[in-house]
C-alpha cells in the first residue's frame, strides 16, 4: 500500500523511531501523514509501541517525597468535583456495580460513602526505622469527615493489627477502628463523626497497648 | 483497598474516589517518579512530571484499553510522554548511565522486585526477551525507549556513527518485538 508522501517500504525504516516517539522534524510529519491513511503500517506502529509500553516497567523506582501524593489529590479530588460533578452520581453507581463484582460489598460501601465534596485535604507522614515503615493519613477538612490511613511495614511487622486513635487539636482522642497487616501492609478508610479540621494527628497502637507510629497532619 | 484489582482502582480514581486516589497513587508512585527521574536527572522536577502524570491519568482513566497492556505500563508511558516533553524543552540528555545500568542489573539477577503476579509475570517475560537482543543493541534501545533519547543523542553519546545508532535501536526494538511474539505478522507492501 501506499499513502501520503511516503511508501510502506519507505515507512518500514521509520516506523521503530515513530513508535518510540524520538522521530523530528520532516522524517515526523511524513510519517505522520502515511500513518493517516495506511492501516497496516498504523498496525505496524501499534505493535512496535505496545512493545516499548511494555518496556517502561524496567524503569527504576524511587521514594518522592509525601508532597507528590498530596500534589495529586489535592488537583484530583478538590480540582475534579467542580468540572466532574455533573455526571458524578451516575458514575457512582456504575462504579459500585463495577466493584461489587469484582471485590465485594465491604469496598463498594466504602467508595460510596466517599462523597462529592470540595474540601481541603491534610496529610500526615510517620517514617520510621530509616524508611522500613511508613505510616501515611489523610482527611478532609469538613464534619463528619472522612479519614484514611495506611502503613506500610516489615513483612515480618509484630502487631497483626492496630487501633487507630484520631488525636484532636482540644487534646481528646477517638478510636476510629482497627486496620490490618497483610503481608505487611494495611490501610483503614472511615468516615468519622467530628470536624476533620480539629484533627492533630493519628496514632497506630499495636499489640502492647502502645503507640508504635503517630502521624501529625500538616 | 490494597488488594483492589489495578483497572478497578484506577476506575474509583477517576470518579473522584480519595480513597482510591491514595492507593492508586501511594501503588505506583516510585515507579512514576523513577521514571520520570531518569529522563529529567531532577528531583524536583521529575515530582513535578510525576505529579502530572497521575493527573493526566485520572483525566484520561476512560482511554485505558486492558487488552493493549496493564494499568502499570499505560500509566508509565503517560509519565514517560510528560516527562519527554519536559526533557525536549530542557534540551538535556542526562541520566542515561543510571538508566542503562539500572537494566543491566535487573537483567543479571534472578527474580524481580515486582509486588504482584501480574508484574512479575510481564516483567519476567520482558527481562527473558531482553537478555537475548545483543548488549550493545539494547543497550542503545533502553535509551531510546526508557530514556526518550534520540538516535543523534545516542550516536553522540556511545561515539557512533549517527546510521548506527539508527541501525541498533530499530534493530533491537525489532528483535524484542519477535522475541515477545507479536499478534501479527507484517510485511511492507
Amino acid at each position: 500500500m501506499s499513502a501520503g508522501a511516503l511508501r510502506c517500504d519507505d515507512f518500514e525504516a521509520l516506523a521503530p523511531e515513530v513508535a518510540l516517539g524520538t522521530l523530528s522534524g520532516t522524517e515526523r510529519a511524513d510519517a505522520v501523514a502515511h500513518l493517516a491513511s495506511c492501516p497496516d503500517c498504523q498496525r505496524r506502529v501499534t505493535e512496535l509501541a505496545d512493545v516499548v509500553d511494555t518496556m517502561m516497567l524496567l524503569a527504576p523506582e524511587e521514594e518522592p517525597s509525601p508532597r507528590l501524593e498530596a500534589g495529586v489529590l489535592a488537583q484530583t479530588v478538590a480540582d475534579g468535583t467542580s468540572s466532574r460533578r455533573h455526571d458524578r452520581g451516575r458514575r457512582w453507581w456504575l462504579l459500585a456495580g463495577v466493584a461489587a463484582a469484582a471485590i465485594g460489598v465491604a469496598v463498594t460501601a466504602m467508595l460510596l460513602t466517599s462523597g462529592d465534596r470540595d474540601d481541603e485535604l491534610r496529610t500526615a507522614l510517620a517514617v520510621t526505622d530509616g524508611g522500613a515503615s511508613v505510616c501515611r493519613a489523610i482527611i478532609n477538612e469538613v464534619d463528619p469527615a472522612w479519614l484514611f490511613v495506611s502503613l506500610e511495614g516489615p513483612a515480618d511487622e509484630a502487631s497483626e493489627e492496630y487501633l487507630v486513635e484520631l488525636h484532636l487539636d482540644d487534646g481528646d482522642a477517638v478510636r476510629v477502628g482497627v486496620l490490618e497487616m497483610v503481608d505487611g501492609r494495611g490501610a483503614l478508610a472511615v468516615t468519622v463523626d467530628l470536624d476533620g479540621s480539629t484533627a492533630r494527628a493519628v496514632r497506630l497502637i499495636g499489640g502492647a497497648d502502645e503507640a508504635q507510629y503517630e502521624a501529625t497532619f500538616s | 483497598m490494597w488488594d483492589v484489582a489495578d483497572d478497578v482502582l484506577l476506575a474509583s480514581f477517576a470518579v473522584g474516589d480519595p480513597e482510591a486516589g491514595a492507593v492508586f497513587v501511594q501503588r505506583y508512585q516510585r515507579r512514576v517518579f523513577g521514571l520520570a527521574r531518569s529522563i529529567v536527572d531532577d528531583r524536583v522536577l521529575a515530582e513535578d512530571l510525576a505529579q502530572e502524570a497521575f493527573v493526566r491519568a485520572w483525566r484520561h482513566a476512560s482511554s485505558y484499553d486492558p487488552r493493549r497492556g496493564s494499568v502499570e505500563s499505560w500509566l508509565l508511558t503517560i509519565a514517560r510522554n510528560v516527562a519527554l516533553d519536559a526533557r525536549r524543552s530542557r534540551r538535556n540528555g542526562a541520566g542515561g548511565d543510571r538508566i542503562v545500568d539500572h537494566v543491566e542489573q535487573l537483567l543479571a539477577r534472578d527474580g524481580d522486585p515486582a509486588s504482584t503476579a501480574e508484574q512479575r509475570e510481564e516483567l519476567q517475560r520482558l527481562v527473558l526477551a531482553l537478555r537475548q537482543v545483543p548488549a550493545a543493541q539494547r543497550r542503545a534501545l533502553v535509551l531510546a525507549a526508557i530514556g526518550g533519547w534520540t538516535a543523534r543523542e545516542v550516536s553522540t553519546r556511545e561515539g557512533i556513527p549517527l546510521g548506527t545508532a539508527k541501525t541498533r535501536i530499530r534493530s533491537g526494538l525489532l528483535a524484542l518485538r519477535e522475541l515477545l511474539g507479536a499478534e501479527h505478522e507484517w510485511e511492507p507492501q
